[in-house]
């Protein structure tokens, strides 16, 4: 703070300020530290231990049940993320560019739908998603729970990135025109490059959503065979079943924490622009 | 050469914003569309351009119909009034955007872009990206780009309307400076008449999507060609004096509420079967002999404002009902410090008709002299 | 012309076809869907028959009804009057009191931790913490503070618990949103306020609250639509226990179709939430629409 004009009593109420809010997050850092704690450290001796990530590589025992390796969870997971990311990403793309930059007979209900659907709360409709997924036979397969996911971010993923499109100036569109493009040349050499914030807010949404989804897969899969992270460590915690070992638990929520952690804190500051213009409605 | 026939375009709900424009652009002239805002010159430059579609009318360059293809099938160069540069890309890959999308080679490209860098002297900025540029050096950038590709033609929508003044002026001699080594046939669309008059050799004067003239600059502000064009061009603007002809046996007067003159020969002879008809007398400002002291043939204009604008005395008054600017003719006895004795006095000057003015029909506006 | 426009359409919905297929079959469909569904006895055998108004006869028989709807308007009431409130203080003090910016980010960033944190683990980090024994990480407190015996939280508080657990969800979004809204408000409308005299107090009073209105509505209205429609939390820490002592309207839908295996009944829940909801779309659409007019 070097060049800090600022008076001495504002900075003065900046150090009280940061003191409160020091204060204020102390006991949730400490609730989470204390947490995963457990996952290195033995619960009565306070020794420490790797034992607890076992689970990364060989079954485990806990009371009566064993639990499988994680690999097959983690598997799934990553496909399910980054299909879903993916598609969520470039469809809301396309919709989106459509929606801002071209005409065509139909685009005010579109846009009007789109505006609807991005208010509403699409979990509602899960009961009718299960029966549209059981008509096409995929009840109880990744690929199921993938599509529903997909739809269901759909509507708030191309609101956002529709916003972004109508903020290139048309300008720069015509002069690629002049300069040789097509449409498609366009989108593809310029457009797209002047959303990359926008992009890269929606995929941060889109993969964190994804990546933590639990309700999805309780709702949409009836059995084990497609276990997911979200599932995997659920198992562990039913209410009706005590947690074993919390030590275990926190290991496999570090190993499945670990990712959203490292993405929220490259990509913090989309998060949060993404966070207001998601919303604002601008 | 680039002909226009019979252009038309509406918008949604039926709003028309260009009818009948018929245009021909000489090879390697430099012409400008000028008009006040909504008269539809960007409108006529983006057809020309293919970004647009005209609702009918077609639009040749040389002999080829051009009207219905796309942009990048015209070989044309566009300079926009953002400049429009791609915020992703260095100065070098912008300036060889067109290049790269006709195939040609990395190493090739990137020569042409540096030597038509270095014709305008940015070549020190190839490397960097648009958002470190200044306006000015931006608006370079986008006439390289513009011109790298060789096009047939050069459309610029109004260039210089972000860069402050004395840039404009630098820039818009380096423009005409490069269209004319070039010879590249141009067309620029611009609201500021002066910067027209400067840069082009003719100027389409647009009005509610209609041509009210297309002419060399001389020519619009000698002769507009109607009232709306008289008003548009010169600054200060032309005076206008409401009027009647009057045919009588000793001439052709132009008889107004206060006065009555008599019209020079070469007037009275267009005016010869108008007897009675309603007129307004279109007359520029240093176009009126001055003189302190009441004459015949003269009209008298009482003076409100005096201005020293120094290399010349402005004076201006009501007469009747319209606002009159005088500049003070070079041999003006008067001086400063005596107008500004008889304004504060409530005095008057008297003003005469000189051989050359412009008499419109007051009715449809159309110049009867031109 | 015609030709032109039929090239246009068959360019751009060839961009929108796979985002209108999506909506159509798995947003719009089972929309109708679930409306349908309402009227019939569906269930895990999956046969159609409907028996008109029944379901919804049901609900308003089920003793249960009255308190899941107490249940809601409590949880969503006082979640949202905290929510509001300390987003307004967080946005406040990291963005017009701390003015470094990498601070007051740092701490947005912390206050966003409960919010990334998958439900599955947030869930059980109340429960760790809350734990009935004495090796409770409250527990611990409670007794060092003088508790005599250790507590069982989540039995006894549960709804309490349920709140603060959401709460500490939703402060992230507001907040940014909010601080974003202080950080657009011109520095000299601050300056000029100081100069007037004013204390740091009635600069939050007089300038901040009254240039905030909007997305306070706005947020008021949108936290509120979440709060009605997530379940998640409250289901992943109490599943509504004890007894139905926190079970709010959405999971109770959820209970009924999912659990229960009961999908007619349970759509007919959802139906009668979702027309709540679209009321508050209603309004949510008419503030932004009033907001952009006085925009411009």
């Amino acid at each position: 703070m070097k060049n800090d004009t600022r008076p001495r009593f504002e900075r003065k109420k900046e150090n009280i300020a940061v003191l409160v809010m020091i204060l204020l997050c102390i006991p949730v850092l400490f609730i989470y530290f204390s947490f995963f704690k457990n996952a290195f450290f033995v619960g009565g001796t306070g020794a420490f231990t790797l034992d607890n990530f076992r689970f990364l590589y060989e079954p485990i025992v806990l009371g009566q049940r064993t639990v499988q390796p994680i690999g097959q969870a983690f598997t799934n997971t990553v496909i399910f993320t980054a299909i879903s990311t993916v598609c969520e990403v470039v469809i809301s793309c396309m919709a989106g560019y459509a929606l801002a930059r071209m005409e065509f007979t139909g685009k005010r209900v579109i846009t009007f739908s789109l505006l609807s659907l991005r208010l509403f709360p699409g979990v509602l409709l899960l009961i009718g998603a299960l029966y549209v997924l059981m008509y096409l036979g995929v009840l109880n397969t990744l690929f199921g729970v993938i599509i529903v996911a997909i739809a269901l971010r759909l509507p708030g993923s191309t609101f956002i990135i529709r916003n972004f499109f109508t903020g290139i100036p048309r300008d720069i569109e015509n002069s690629a025109l002049v300069d040789g493009c097509n449409r498609m040349t366009a989108f593809f050499q310029v457009i797209i490059h002047m959303v990359k914030p926008g992009i890269a807010s929606i995929s941060m949404f889109a993969f964190m959503s994804a990546w933590s989804n639990y309700l999805l897969f309780n709702t949409l899969i009836f059995n084990t065979k497609t276990p997911v992270l979200a599932t995997y460590l659920r198992v562990l915690s039913r209410n009706d079943q005590m947690i074993a070992d919390y030590g275990v638990f926190a290991a496999m929520a570090l190993v499945y924490m670990l990712p959203v952690l490292v993405f929220f804190f490259i990509s913090q500051k989309q998060l949060m622009e993404g966070n207001i213009s998601g919303g604002k409605g601008i | 050469m680039i002909r226009i026939e019979a252009l038309r375009k509406e918008f949604d709900k039926g709003v028309v914003a260009l009818d009948s424009i018929d245009l021909t652009f000489e090879e390697g002239s430099f012409v400008a569309l000028l008009g006040p805002s909504g008269c539809g010159k960007t409108t006529t430059l983006n057809c020309i351009a293919g970004l647009l579609e005209p609702t009918s009318g077609s639009i040749y360059f040389d002999e080829q119909e051009v009207t219905n293809l796309p942009p990048k099938d015209r070989n044309i160069g566009m300079v926009f009034q953002s400049y429009a540069l791609y915020p992703h890309m260095k100065v070098i890959d912008n300036i060889a955007f067109s290049l790269k999308q006709k195939g040609m080679p990395k190493a090739e490209r990137h020569e042409k872009a540096r030597k038509m860098a270095q014709k305008l002297q940015i070549e020190h900025l190839l490397e960097r990206m648009p958002g470190e540029l200044s306006g000015g050096q931006q608006q370079r950038v986008s006439m390289a780009r513009a011109l790298v590709k060789e096009p047939k033609v050069l459309l610029l929508d109004e260039p210089m309307s972000n860069l402050d003044a004395r840039l404009k002026i630098e820039i818009r001699d380096e423009i005409r400076r490069i269209q004319q080594d070039l010879g590249v046939t141009s067309i620029i669309v611009t609201h500021d008449q002066e910067e027209a008059m400067a840069m082009a050799d003719k100027i389409a004067i647009l009005d509610n999507g209609h041509i009210q003239q297309f002419d060399t600059p001389e020519m619009l502000y000698h002769h507009p060609a109607n009232l709306f064009v008289a008003h548009f061009m010169g600054n200060p603007p032309m005076n206008f004096i409401d009027a009647s002809v009057s045919i009588r046996e000793d001439g052709t007067w132009l008889q107004g509420e206060t006065f009555a003159v008599r019209a020079p020969a070469a007037i009275a002879e267009k005016l010869a079967q108008m007897d009675g008809k309603a007129v307004v007398i279109g007359v520029r400002s240093h176009q009126l002999d001055v003189s302190l002291a009441p004459a015949p043939e003269t009209l008298e204009l009482k003076l409100s404002i005096v201005e020293n604008l120094g290399k010349e005395v402005m004076v201006s008054g009501e007469l009747g009902e319209s606002r009159i600017r005088v500049t003070m003719p070079d041999g003006f006895a008067g001086s400063y410090e005596e107008l500004t004795t008889l304004r504060r006095q409530g005095g008057s000057v008297y003003l005469g008709l000189q051989k050359e003015f412009n008499v419109f029909d007051k009715e449809s506006g159309v110049n009867l002299i031109g | 012309m015609k030709r032109n426009m039929r090239q246009k359409n068959m360019q751009a919905y060839f961009f929108l076809s796979p985002f209108l297929i999506f909506i159509t079959v798995l947003y719009i469909l089972p929309a109708i869907l679930t409306v349908a569904m309402a009227f019939t006895k569906l269930d895990s055998a999956f046969i159609w028959e409907f028996n008109g108004l029944n379901n919804f006869r049901k609900i308003f028989k089920d003793p249960n009804t009255i308190i899941i709807i107490k249940n809601t308007l409590f949880y969503v009431l006082v979640t949202i009057v905290f929510t509001v409130v300390l987003d307004l203080f967080f946005a406040i003090m990291t963005t017009y009191f701390i003015q470094d910016e990498r601070k007051g980010n740092l701490f947005k960033a912390i206050l966003m931790i409960p919010m990334i944190t998958p439900a599955v683990v947030y869930s059980v980090l109340w429960i760790w913490l809350l734990e009935a024994t004495d090796t409770g990480l409250a527990n611990q407190f409670y007794l060092a503070l003088g508790g005599t015996q250790a507590v069982n939280w989540i039995a006894q508080y549960p709804f309490t618990v349920v709140i603060l657990a959401t709460l500490l969800t939703s402060i992230a979004y507001g907040t940014t949103v909010f601080s974003s809204a202080v950080k657009s408000i011109p520095e000299n409308q601050f300056r000029a306020a100081r100069v007037d005299g004013a204390g740091e107090w009635e600069i939050v009073r007089n300038i901040i609250l009254p240039n905030l209105r909007f997305h306070i509505t706005f947020i008021t209205l949108w936290e509120t639509l979440g709060l009605l429609t997530n379940y998640v939390t409250i289901m992943l820490i109490t599943n509504g226990g004890p007894g139905v002592q926190t079970e709010v309207w959405a999971l109770s839908s959820y209970h009924k179709a999912f659990a229960d295996s009961q999908y007619g009944y349970g759509a007919a829940i959802s139906v009668l939430l979702i027309l709540v909801v679209m009321v508050l779309m209603l309004v949510i659409a008419a503030v932004m629409r009033r907001q952009e007019k006085s925009q411009g």
